[in-house]
């Protein structure tokens, strides 16, 4: 039964037509009832993925029992044979030989590693993974427009748009029985780390990434996390005599602990600068021999672009006789090979029942093309029962799901969503759990590098978000006064503002009673992302270190981000006080705050987010104590000036408690450095940088890393508030010494951070290339 | 066309020299300034075996001891050693010394009387082995430029017997580019080798094979020694330095497919087919393919080096052939800096 009739242009095209139980669930929604689920999925499917959502479509590419054992049988004998031919290719390359395979094809193709050959698989099969590209031709058989071999990803993206919409309609998806995804991925998990074992224990497999671009970044962490394995870059990749092994943070690698498996979503030319050629990724030298020596198996092998030639796939049927004795399955797109610049699929494509792109009522029919992919499970390769469905008309892409229905007969793994998916499920449930994964490290140098500044960001973006709004508050209060007084608080305000965000030359060059320049720069320390200190941009750094740590931080933490990203497009806007807006960041920050410390581990990880915050949260508080106290002022300035820090380090109440005088600056400065109960005093984060320190690994007592603390906290311990507030000379506005130990203790923490990067994340060698050119 | 070509080894001049074996010790040795951590190679120093030159024995030592030394045959067939010393060292010495044996090469004259256009694929009959199509592609180091189709259209003129083409070839590449180690480098683009016209061996090599590919024909590049005893016609750019070890350092030519006889090897650097003072090591599309040594080495930043190259290629008495392939040779005997 089709959902609405086609449009005239697509008479001859084959159509996904939709069975009647979605269909009444479709009709029962209605028009707006789609349109209304369309836009919540892509809400949704934004606020996981970090980044804006493309165009989803809440109807279904449905495929029947029948039509996906026939799909799925292609779909796997493709398998076979690609991995066959890679067998080959990079082997006894026997096919080069025969008359059937391009030869001069595939020699011609740069995506051919010649350098590596003769690197032995563990598994049964060579590939892991293959990603397709179909249609249905116009007489209904299965065509293959593109195989993608040497980076199969887009299983995590298909999953989160399964999830989305699955959310997003829930009454639609309840109406069918339809294949799980989840219990294929669980599948795989489990198939590779059985292909990874080693001897005497469970294999560990990791999964290589390196993508930039956040919505590939977010397909490769959920393939990893559903694969169980951690994320690793490049640069935390090493390889030595007989393993390759993890760099973690701090710790020189231990031969014992290599890695099995390698799943690479990296192009493979990108991976090995010693065989395979200069790389932007640095890549990880020795990588090819390793694979080559059996330490690690490298998946897809490396080389494995050579099976998407466009040549290699017209020449498939007679390779598909020669090699596996069988009749290809699915054929080939017709292109014309005379013309490469015919778009595969020039034939009428198949179509699907869609949302109108043009805001129609009714369903129109738009032509999709079907991205499945193909992994090697247990017992030789499996397809995973869903995809992505993506339109193929000149109406901007937009994205469906693809079902595939359960036989009638039989209920086994067929899930019907009661709205919300099982998506968040961590890696290590399932049998594995029963023989045990290897207690290996999930952390390496770059995620370690990653929660360090995580916890740093975090405490900027808090304390930015703080500080403007006390100023904005003091801003409105001030200009309203007359005299002198609020003139100058307003002026040390504005001024502490740009040292504390370190954007400099800000207010030091602007004159206070200009009113509009001063809103200027305010808006500009909002919303500029291009200037480093700016709320903007401290928060655009946050989101970006919080996408690496998708499996380590709390999946809690995604809505937090996405609405603050929201917040902060919308701060200052005309409907809205921008007061309001800020108190939103703060929230988000406490909302953050708290998913970590309520979910994360107490391992490594926390400790280095926990490191970040307390030095940026001490360098920040140092840089405001400075400049707003730094200077001795009237009696009626200082007031209005230690009112706002202590609105800005939310001390009020403890100092109301402590304190019956009204707010003093040397009082303050007591509460403010010495009162370790107070979580936002000197002495607090001292206690905690000082604890955290205790428990890092450490190989050998790290001089580097105590000596700033120890310098700091002898420092601060001797510091005297009224000594402090001592102006040098009689001047009003002089200097008091506060300037100069603040500054000191503000290296200190310099130093101490420097020596943190130095000792865990960064690289303290350089690879250098010899003897490529000599002659 | 009466300049000074190289004399074409036909099989009916008389009756083939005798073999000659050859010990072969080549050394490539890296001093750091400062201790280094760890250091990557790929080697292809193992003289091959073709039919003209037998392999009696083969050894890559390393100092300091590797944690890894491994070899595999490549794509091409070439022996390719891995090398790993992961441990802090302040030099790094790696040696290949092999004993090979070295026939007369001579070709039927009646092979190099077909004309070239005969040599492209399509005249290659069906026992031609695919694979020798690469060597008719751009590879990453000869890619296709006007400037090799220019060469081609000079020396190879309609229906030229192949084994004379070959030799105007090379005599032009020796006539016509200067062979300036100082002004050039490997690092020179072909394209800059063929505007400036000089170079060292490897880019005459790749002129050659730009040009013969730009023809149809299948080249490739080959990498290997000459003998460093003085050679009798004085012709050798690569001088010997020492009866031991010797001359600069590796060599490198080209080969064209000629059907019915199979791989021609000319050497323009030295305006000759390439004889019983050529040992050859590995061969590919170009040198990327087969550099002698290159790796990546892992150290302190801004750290330098030195580096010195030897080689020596000493025939020896057959006598002798069942000797270790180095009795009594130390590698810091003989050489110059380089």
């Amino acid at each position: 039964m089709r959902a609405a009739p086609g449009r005239p242009a697509y008479d001859d095209a084959v159509t996904f037509a939709i069975p009647t139980a979605p269909a009444c669930a479709l009709d029962a929604l209605g028009p707006a009832g789609r349109r209304r689920a369309a836009a919540a999925a892509g809400s949704l499917f934004a606020s996981d993925v970090s980044v804006p959502s493309p165009a989803l479509d809440p109807v279904p590419v449905v495929l029947g029992p029948e039509e996906w054992g026939e799909l799925s049988a292609g779909l796997v004998q493709r398998a076979r044979l690609l991995d066959a031919l890679h067998a080959d290719l990079y082997g006894p390359r026997t096919v080069l030989g025969s008359d059937v395979a391009p030869a001069a094809a595939l020699l011609a193709d740069p995506a051919y590693l010649r350098t590596a050959t003769s690197i032995p698989s563990r598994g049964g099969t060579h590939l892991l993974a293959l990603g397709c590209t179909v249609q249905r031709a116009a007489d209904g058989g299965w065509q293959v427009l593109a195989d993608h071999t040497d980076v199969p990803d887009g299983a995590g993206v298909a999953l989160e748009l399964r999830r989305a919409l699955s959310r997003s309609a829930p009454e639609l998806y309840s109406s069918t029985a339809l294949r799980r995804l989840h219990p294929f991925m669980d599948g795989m998990r489990s198939a590779l780390h059985q292909r990874s074992r080693a001897e005497g224990r469970a294999g560990r497999a990791v999964v290589l990434t390196d993508s930039t671009d956040p919505l590939r970044a977010f397909d490769h962490h959920w393939f990893a996390n559903l694969l169980g394995a951690p994320v690793v870059s490049v640069t935390d990749l090493r390889t030595g005599s007989g393993s390759l092994s993890l760099r973690l943070p701090g710790a020189d690698p231990d031969p014992g602990d290599g890695i099995d498996a390698l799943v690479r979503l990296v192009p493979s030319a990108l991976l090995d600068p010693l065989d395979l050629g200069p790389t932007p990724l640095g890549g990880v030298t020795g990588l090819v021999e390793a694979a080559r020596c059996g330490d690690v198996e490298v998946l897809n092998p490396l080389g494995a672009g050579i099976l998407e030639n466009p040549a290699l796939a017209r020449a498939l049927p007679d390779l598909c006789r020669q090699l596996l004795h069988e009749d290809l399955l699915l054929r080939p797109a017709e292109d014309d090979p005379a013309d490469p610049a015919t778009p595969p699929g020039a034939a009428p494509p198949s179509t699907a029942p869609s949302l109108d792109p043009a805001g129609g009522d009714a369903l129109v029919e738009r032509p999709v093309r079907l991205q499945l992919l193909v992994m090697a499970g247990a017992d030789g390769f499996e397809v995973m029962p869903g995809g992505i469905a993506r339109t193929a008309d000149a109406a901007p892409e937009t994205l469906k799901d693809i079902w595939v229905a359960v036989p009638p007969s039989s209920s086994a793994g067929a899930e019907t969503h009661g709205g919300a998916g099982t998506t968040g499920a961590s890696g290590t449930g399932g049998a594995d759990a029963v023989t045990g994964l290897s207690p290996y490290p999930a952390m390496t140098r770059s995620v370690g590098s990653d929660l360090f500044w995580f916890g740093r960001y975090l405490e900027r973006v808090d304390s930015t978000a703080r500080l403007l709004r006390t100023v904005l508050d003091s801003t409105n209060d001030l200009s309203a006064e007359t005299g002198r007084a609020p003139h100058t608080a307003l002026a040390v305000l504005l001024e502490a503002t740009t040292d504390v965000t370190t954007t400099f030359p800000g207010f030091h060059t602007i004159d206070v009673h200009d009113a509009g320049a001063v809103r200027d720069e305010i808006r500009s320390l909002l919303h500029d992302t291009g200037r480093p200190g700016s709320l903007a941009q401290s928060f655009a750094a946050l989101a970006h270190t919080t996408r690496g740590l998708r499996d380590l931080v709390s999946d809690s933490v995604w809505p937090s981000i996405s609405r603050m990203r929201g917040r902060i497009r919308a701060l200052g806007g005309a409907d809205e006080p921008l007061e309001q807006g800020l108190t939103d960041m703060v929230d988000g920050c406490l909302a953050l705050s708290g998913a970590v410390a309520d979910s994360m581990p107490r391992d490594l990880g926390w400790d280095l987010t926990e490191t970040g915050r307390r030095i940026e949260r001490t360098s920040t508080l140092l840089a405001l104590l400075k400049a707003a106290l730094g200077g001795r002022r009237s009696a009626a300035a200082e007031a209005r000036v230690t009112a706002a820090v202590v609105a800005i380090t939310e001390s009020g109440a403890t100092y109301r408690r402590t304190y019956h005088a009204a707010v003093q600056p040397e009082l303050l400065l007591e509460l403010l450095i010495g009162d370790a109960t107070l979580p936002r005093s000197l002495a607090f984060q001292l206690d905690r940088l000082g604890a955290v320190l205790d428990r890092l690994p450490e190989r050998t007592p790290a001089v580097e890393l105590r000596a700033p603390l120890t310098a700091l906290r002898s420092r601060v311990g001797a510091w005297q508030p009224r000594e402090l507030l001592m102006p040098r000379d009689e001047e009003p506005g002089s200097p008091t010494g506060l300037v100069a130990e603040a500054g000191a203790a503000m290296e200190s923490v310099r130093e101490l951070s420097t020596a943190l990067e130095n000792r865990f994340f960064r690289a303290s060698e350089s690879t250098s290339p010899w003897g490529f050119d000599d002659v | 066309m009466s300049e000074n070509l190289p004399r074409i080894p036909l099989r009916d001049e008389g009756p083939d020299a005798p073999a000659i074996d050859y010990r072969v010790h080549h050394l490539t040795a890296y001093r750091y300034a400062k201790a280094v951590s760890r250091n990557y190679g790929r080697a292809h120093v193992e003289p091959r075996a073709t039919p003209h030159q037998r392999v009696l024995s083969h050894e890559v030592t390393v100092d300091p001891a590797p944690a890894r030394l491994t070899a595999h045959t490549d794509f091409f067939g070439n022996s390719s050693t891995y090398l790993l010393v992961d441990e802090p060292h302040e030099h790094l010495d790696v040696h290949s010394r092999a004993v090979v044996s070295v026939a007369e090469r001579r070709y039927p004259a009646e092979t190099l009387e077909r004309p070239w256009e005969q040599c492209t694929p399509e005249h290659w009959g069906p026992l031609m082995p695919a694979e020798s199509i690469d060597f008719t592609h751009p590879s990453p180091r000869v890619p296709a430029l006007a400037a090799a189709r220019e060469l081609a259209r000079e020396v190879l003129t309609p229906e030229r017997p192949i084994g004379e083409a070959l030799a105007a070839l090379t005599g032009m590449i020796f006539r016509e580019f200067t062979y300036d180690s100082a002004a050039t480098t490997v690092t020179s683009t072909l394209e800059e080798v063929l505007q400036a016209r000089h170079g060292v061996c490897q880019d005459f090599a790749h002129a050659g094979v730009a040009a013969a590919r730009a023809a149809g024909l299948a080249a490739r590049y080959v990498s290997g020694y000459l003998r460093t005893a003085p050679a009798a016609d004085g012709a050798l750019v690569t001088e010997p330095a020492d009866e031991m070890i010797g001359s600069a350092a590796s060599h490198a030519w080209l080969s064209v497919l000629v059907p019915g006889t199979g791989w021609v090897d000319i050497d323009p650097t030295n305006n000759t087919f390439v004889d019983q003072r050529f040992v050859t090591t590995a061969w590919g599309r170009d040198y990327a393919d087969v550099p002698p040594l290159k790796g990546i080495v892992v150290g302190p930043p801004g750290a330098s080096s030195t580096l010195r190259v030897a080689v020596g290629v000493v025939p020896q008495p057959a006598a002798d052939r069942p000797a270790g392939p180095d009795a009594g040779e130390t590698a810091s005997r003989g050489g110059q800096g380089d």
